[in-house]
C-alpha cells in the first residue's frame, strides 16, 4: 500500500471527554470488531482501566476504512493515556502520527488537559481535528464550546464537527475529515530502517514488545536490529501490525505502524522513545525528542506482614516486566522492617501500582508519605539527590536544599478564581500570569513546589471550585528554599518512615498537626508515650499518651471464660498488625494518616 | 470417674421485666413455659450424667443464676429442686447459692429456700439510688432493699451478698459512695459484686449510648478505686476483679470456673467444663425443651480445650484475682514452664512498673495491675498457633 492511503492519528481529550468510547466507534464502523464483540471501551484491557475509565496503556490499532472517493485507506489510530502523568507517553505516541483528533466535551468545554494537549499536537507538528463529544447530554453547549476551541485554535467555527461517540451520532463524517486534513505519512522507503518506539508492552509468552512505528526504511522480519539509545542488538523475530490482536506480517513499510518482537526480556529493556534501526547499514539519526523517564513521586512500600516481603518482591519485578516506569530499590526502616522505596511518574501511577499490587498479586502493603527527590548541596560541596526523608542530612551537614517546581496551569470558572489562588498561595506557588479563556473561564499560570502538590492538592481544588477545575503540570528545574527535615521522636527515638521535608515556615504547625494526630491515633499502652517533632535536636511540638488506667472487663464466670479468651486472642491477633516501636505499639493507620496533612 | 471438685450451675432465664442495660436473653416469665423449663432442666441433668455414667456425683457447689431464680413460685422450687437433688448428691460442706430479685423476694421465700438446703443468698441491688434504678428500669425501690436487709430471716443463711453496677448514667462517686456505705452498714452483708456498666448495642442503653450521662474514662477508673477503698474499710478483700469478700466468705462456686475445676451448666445459654470438654447449650428455649424432650443434650457447641488454650485461660483469669497465677499449678495443667512461656522480658517490665508482683511461685496483679487485667494478659498469652 503506498503511503498515499494511510493515515497515523491519535485522539486526545482531557479525562473523561470520552476518548475511548470514540475509537469503539471508529472501530465498529470500519468492521475492526464486530458488534458481538463489542464492549465499552474495548482497547482498554486492564480491569482497572475499565474501572476507573481511564487509559494507562497506549493502544494501537489499524482499521481499514472504505472512503467516499471508493478508496480503502489504511488507519492507525493510537488511544493515549489520557492522565498528566503519563504525558511523556502520550508525546512519544503523538510522535507517531500526523495527525490528532481532538475531543472537547460539549459540557465541560476546554480543560487544563485539552490544553497540554493542544501544545503537545503542536510541538510534534500534528493536524488537529477538533471534534466536540457528547452533544447527547442534555447540558451540552455545543455552539458556544465550538466558539471556545475555534478562538483557542485559530479556526473558523464552522468546521468544527459535532458527535455523539456514546449514540454514535456524526462518526463517518469525522473519518472524512481524516483523510482530507491529516497528511499521509511521508514515503522514505529507500531510506535505512528508523523506527521509533512509542509504547511497550508485556507478553508472557514472548517477552516485551515494542510498539513501532516506521519513518524510514521497510523493516523485514528477521532483521538484526539496534536499539540507538541503549545500543542493544537484538533479532527481530516478529514483526505486524494490530487489530484487536497482533498480526505477524514479513513487512512494516516506511509510515506504517506496528509492533516488533525480539526475543527482549524485560520493557525495562525498551525504553520508550528510543529509535529503532538496522544493525548493519543504519542510521545513527534518532527520531526527535527522546528523554529518560524520570520518577516525580518517591514512596516507601512494605508488606503489612513481613512474611510477605519475598512477595512483594517479585511482585515488584512482575510489575516492572510491563510497567517500565517504575523504579525501586530495597529499603530498610526502623519502623516498617524491610520494604522497597519506589518511584512512580506521579500520584496516580502510585496509586495505580499499590492498587495492581494489591489486585493482582494479592500483596498487602503499606506505604508511607510519598515526597519528591530532594537535591542537597553539602558542606563538602557534594551534591546529592535525596529520594526518602529518613535520608536527608542534618542542617549542619549542608549548605541547602533544593526542591523540584513544577510549571502548574488550572483552569477554573471565574468564581473560584480567589479561593483557587489563596490555596496556591497556602502552598507556596508564585503566580505567573493569568488569562480569561473567555467571559466565564480563566486559567491560572502558577510555578509551585512539587512537594505541596502530590499530597492533597488535587483534592482540594476539586472540592473549592466543586469540581469544575482543572489542572495540569510539568516539571521545570530545582530551586532552592529554606527547607528543613521534620522528624517524629516516639518515645525519644526518631521513626522514619515519620520523618518528611518541610518548609521552615510551616514546621512548627505541621510537627504539632502530625503529633497531635497521631495521639489520636496510637492507642493507650501500659506505659506513657511520647510523641515528639523534631528539627535537629531541637524538640518544637511534644504531646503524651496517657497510659491505661484502666483496662478490664467486669463479668467473667463459667458461660464467659470462652467468648473472653476468644476477645482476647482477637485483640491479641490485632496487635500483631501494629508495628513495634520500642515498646510503642503503632497501627497501621498512623502510617496511613500522616499521609493526609490538613 | 467423677471429677472432684465438682460443680453444679442451674440457669433460670425468666424475669418479670427486663432491665435496660441487660443484653442477656432474658424471658417474660411465664409459669406455664417456666414449669415446661424445669421439667427439661430435671432431664438435662440426668441426661448430662447418664452420658458419663455418672450416677449421683457429688457436688460441691449448687448455683442457682438468672434471669431471676426468684421469680420461681414455691410449688416450682419445690418441683425443681426435688428433681435436682434426685440426681445429684451434695458433698458434706456444699454451697448453694441462690441469686434474688428484690422484687421477687420474700421473707418466705427466704424460708423455703433455706428448708431446701440452699445456704447462700445474693441480691441484685444495683444502686440504691432512686434516680439509679429508674433509668435502669429496675422495679424495685431502694427502702424494699432496706427492708430486706434488715429482716431476720436471712439470718438463716451462712452468706449473704449484694450485686452492684457502677458506671451508670447519671451516677457520681458520692453516688457510689452512698449506695456501697449504706449497703456495707448492714453487717449481714458478707460478700459484694460490684461490675462496670457494660453496654451492649442491642440494648435500650446501647441504643440511646449517645445522650445518656455516661462517666468518662478517668471517672470510672475513679469509680474502681473508690470500690476499692470503700470495700477494703470495711475488712473485704478484693478477691477478683468484680467481687469482694469479708474473710471466709469468698464464692467458692466462682473460684471454681477460675481454677479450671469441673462444673455442670443446665439450662439454656449454661456451659459446662468437664477436661478436657467445654460445652454450651442452646440459647433457645423452644429448641432447648424440644431437644431434651427427644432425648438429646441440648448442647450447642463443643470445645476441645487444649494446653494452649488452658494456657491462655490460667493466664487472664489470674491476672483478675488476687491469688494471681501459680508456676507450679500453671505447669502441671498445660506443661509449659510460666516464664519461658510469657518471657522473661515482658514479666521484668510488669514487675518494674508495679502491674505485677512475685511471691515465690506466685505472680499477682497489684491493685493498678488488676485494674489493667486484659491488658497484661494480652502482653503475656501467646498468640502463635491462634487459630
Amino acid at each position: 500500500m503506498t503511503t498515499e492511503l494511510i493515515r497515523n492519528f491519535c485522539i486526545i481529550a482531557h479525562i473523561d471527554h470520552g476518548k475511548s468510547t470514540l475509537a469503539d466507534r471508529f472501530l465498529e464502523l470500519t468492521s475492526t470488531v464486530s458488534r458481538e464483540k463489542m464492549q465499552a471501551q474495548v482497547l482498554d484491557d486492564m480491569d482497572l482501566e475499565r474501572e476507573r475509565g481511564i487509559t494507562i496503556k497506549s493502544h494501537p490499532i489499524r482499521m481499514m476504512y472504505k472512503a467516499e472517493d471508493g478508496k480503502q485507506y489504511q488507519f492507525n489510530l493510537i488511544d493515549t493515556p489520557g492522565h498528566v502523568d503519563f504525558s511523556y507517553e502520550v508525546s512519544r505516541s503523538l510522535a507517531a502520527c500526523e495527525g490528532a483528533i481532538l475531543v472537547v466535551d460539549a459540557s465541560q468545554g476546554i480543560e487544563a488537559q485539552t490544553l497540554t494537549n493542544i501544545y503537545l499536537a503542536l510541538e510534534n507538528d500534528l493536524a488537529i481535528i477538533p471534534v466536540i463529544n457528547k452533544i447527547d447530554l442534555p447540558s451540552a453547549r455545543p455552539d458556544e464550546i465550538r466558539k471556545q476551541v475555534a478562538d483557542l485554535l485559530g479556526i473558523d467555527n464552522e468546521t468544527i464537527l459535532a458527535c455523539s461517540a456514546k449514540t454514535g451520532l456524526g462518526i463517518a463524517p469525522i473519518l472524512e475529515r481524516v483523510i482530507e486534513e491529516i497528511p499521509p505519512p511521508s514515503s522514505k522507503a529507500d531510506e535505512p530502517l528508523k523506527a521509533l518506539v512509542f509504547d511497550s508492552k508485556f507478553d508472557a509468552f514472548r517477552g516485551a514488545v515494542a510498539y513501532i512505528r516506521v519513518f524510514g526504511g521497510t523493516f523485514k522480519r528477521g532483521d538484526s536490529i539496534r536499539f540507538l539509545s541503549t545500543g542493544r542488538e537484538y533479532e527481530a523475530d516478529e514483526i505486524g501490525f494490530f487489530r484487536m490482536g497482533r498480526v505477524p506480517v514479513e513487512t512494516l513499510n516506511s509510515g506504517e505502524v506496528g509492533y516488533v518482537i525480539a526475543n527482549i526480556r524485560t520493557v525495562s529493556d525498551i525504553k520508550t522513545g528510543d529509535t529503532i534501526t538496522t544493525r548493519l547499514k543504519g542510521t545513527n539519526e534518532a527520531v526527535e525528542g527522546y528523554r529518560e523517564i524520570k520518577p516525580m513521586v518517591f514512596s516507601g512500600i512494605y508488606p503489612v506482614d513481613k512474611v510477605d516481603y519475598e512477595d512483594l518482591r517479585s511482585s515488584l519485578e512482575k510489575l516492572k516486566l510491563n510497567d517500565s516506569s517504575i523504579s525501586y530499590e530495597p529499603e530498610t526502616s526502623a519502623a516498617l522492617g524491610f520494604g522497597f522505596r519506589a518511584g512512580f511518574l506521579g500520584l496516580l501511577h502510585m496509586e495505580i501500582v499499590q492498587e495492581r499490587l494489591f489486585r493482582e498479586f494479592n500483596v498487602n502493603i503499606i506505604t508511607t508519605v510519598p515526597n519528591v527527590k530532594y537535591r542537597a548541596l553539602l558542606k563538602s560541596g557534594e551534591e546529592v539527590y535525596i529520594e526518602s526523608p529518613a535520608k536527608m542530612p542534618s542542617p549542619q551537614e549542608c549548605d541547602a536544599i533544593y526542591e523540584p517546581i513544577a510549571k502548574l496551569q488550572i483552569i477554573t470558572p471565574t468564581e473560584y478564581v480567589g479561593s483557587l489562588m489563596k490555596l496556591c498561595d497556602e502552598k507556596r506557588g508564585k503566580m505567573g500570569t493569568m488569562e480569561y479563556l473567555d467571559t466565564t473561564r480563566v486559567c491560572l499560570h502558577y510555578r509551585i513546589p512539587m512537594s505541596e502538590m502530590i499530597i492533597d492538592f488535587f483534592d482540594k481544588m476539586k472540592s473549592l471550585s466543586k469540581g469544575y477545575a482543572s489542572m495540569d503540570y510539568d516539571f521545570d528545574g530545582y530551586e532552592s528554599d529554606t527547607l528543613i527535615k521534620l522528624d517524629i521522636l516516639i518515645n525519644g527515638s526518631p521513626v522514619d518512615a515519620f520523618s518528611s521535608i518541610v518548609h521552615k515556615d510551616n514546621a512548627f504547625y505541621y510537627g504539632q498537626s502530625i503529633t497531635s494526630k497521631l495521639k489520636e491515633l496510637i492507642p493507650r499502652q501500659q506505659f506513657e508515650v511520647a510523641i515528639q517533632a523534631a528539627i535537629g535536636n531541637k524538640v518544637i511540638a511534644r504531646t503524651t499518651v496517657k497510659p491505661y488506667r484502666k483496662d478490664v472487663t467486669s463479668k467473667c464466670y463459667g458461660g464467659d471464660i470462652s467468648r473472653k479468651r476468644k476477645l482476647l486472642e482477637k485483640q491479641k491477633e490485632g496487635k500483631k498488625r501494629m508495628k513495634q516501636v520500642g515498646n510503642v505499639e503503632i497501627p497501621q493507620e498512623a502510617f496511613l494518616a500522616v499521609l493526609n496533612r490538613e | 470417674m467423677i471429677p472432684e471438685p465438682l460443680s453444679l450451675y442451674i440457669h433460670i432465664p425468666f424475669c418479670v421485666k427486663k432491665c435496660r442495660y441487660c443484653d442477656f436473653l432474658s424471658i417474660p416469665f411465664d409459669s406455664v413455659l417456666a414449669d415446661r423449663y424445669i421439667e427439661a432442666v430435671i432431664e438435662e441433668l440426668r441426661l448430662f450424667c447418664r452420658r458419663y455414667h455418672w450416677k449421683k456425683p457429688v457436688i460441691n457447689t449448687l448455683f442457682f443464676g438468672g434471669g431471676t431464680p426468684s421469680v420461681l413460685s414455691r410449688r416450682q422450687w419445690h418441683r425443681l429442686t426435688d428433681g435436682i437433688r434426685s440426681a445429684i448428691m451434695l458433698a458434706e460442706n456444699y454451697e448453694w447459692t441462690i441469686e434474688c430479685n428484690p422484687d421477687s423476694f420474700s421473707d418466705e421465700k427466704a424460708s423455703v429456700y433455706l428448708e431446701t438446703g440452699v445456704n447462700r443468698i445474693t441480691f441484685g441491688v444495683q444502686s440504691l439510688v432512686p434516680g439509679e434504678l429508674s433509668i435502669m428500669g429496675r422495679i424495685h425501690s431502694a427502702d424494699r432493699v432496706f427492708e430486706i436487709l434488715g429482716s431476720s430471716a436471712l439470718s438463716g443463711f451462712n452468706s449473704v451478698g449484694v450485686d452492684c453496677i457502677y458506671g451508670l448514667p447519671g451516677q457520681t462517686l458520692n453516688s457510689l459512695h452512698y449506695t456501697l456505705t449504706a449497703l456495707l452498714n448492714f453487717q449481714i452483708i458478707k460478700h459484694l459484686s460490684v461490675y462496670e456498666l457494660n453496654i451492649n448495642e442491642e440494648t435500650p442503653f446501647g441504643r440511646h449510648q449517645k445522650i445518656l450521662p455516661l462517666p468518662n474514662e478517668d471517672l470510672s477508673y475513679e469509680m474502681a478505686q473508690k470500690v476499692l477503698q470503700i470495700s477494703k474499710s470495711y475488712g473485704f478483700e478484693q478477691y477478683e476483679i468484680s467481687n469482694f469478700a469479708f474473710p471466709g466468705h469468698r464464692c467458692r462456686h466462682n473460684e471454681i470456673y477460675w481454677n479450671h475445676n469441673s462444673y455442670i451448666g443446665i439450662g439454656i445459654g449454661a456451659h459446662s467444663y468437664i477436661h478436657p470438654l467445654r460445652f454450651a447449650d442452646n440459647n433457645d428455649i423452644i429448641t432447648y425443651i424440644q431437644t431434651i424432650t427427644d432425648g438429646n443434650p441440648p448442647v450447642k457447641e463443643y470445645e476441645t480445650i487444649d494446653r494452649e488454650i488452658l494456657a491462655r485461660e490460667i493466664i487472664f483469669l489470674g491476672v483478675r484475682r488476687s491469688d494471681g497465677i501459680d508456676e507450679v499449678e500453671f505447669f502441671n495443667k498445660t506443661g509449659f514452664d510460666f516464664q519461658d512461656y510469657a518471657g522473661s522480658h515482658k514479666l521484668t517490665l510488669l514487675l518494674d512498673n508495679n502491674l505485677l508482683t512475685r511471691n515465690g511461685r506466685f505472680w499477682k496483679p497489684s491493685d493498678q495491675g488488676l485494674l489493667r487485667a486484659d491488658a497484661i494478659a494480652r502482653d503475656l498469652i501467646r498468640y502463635e498457633n491462634i487459630t
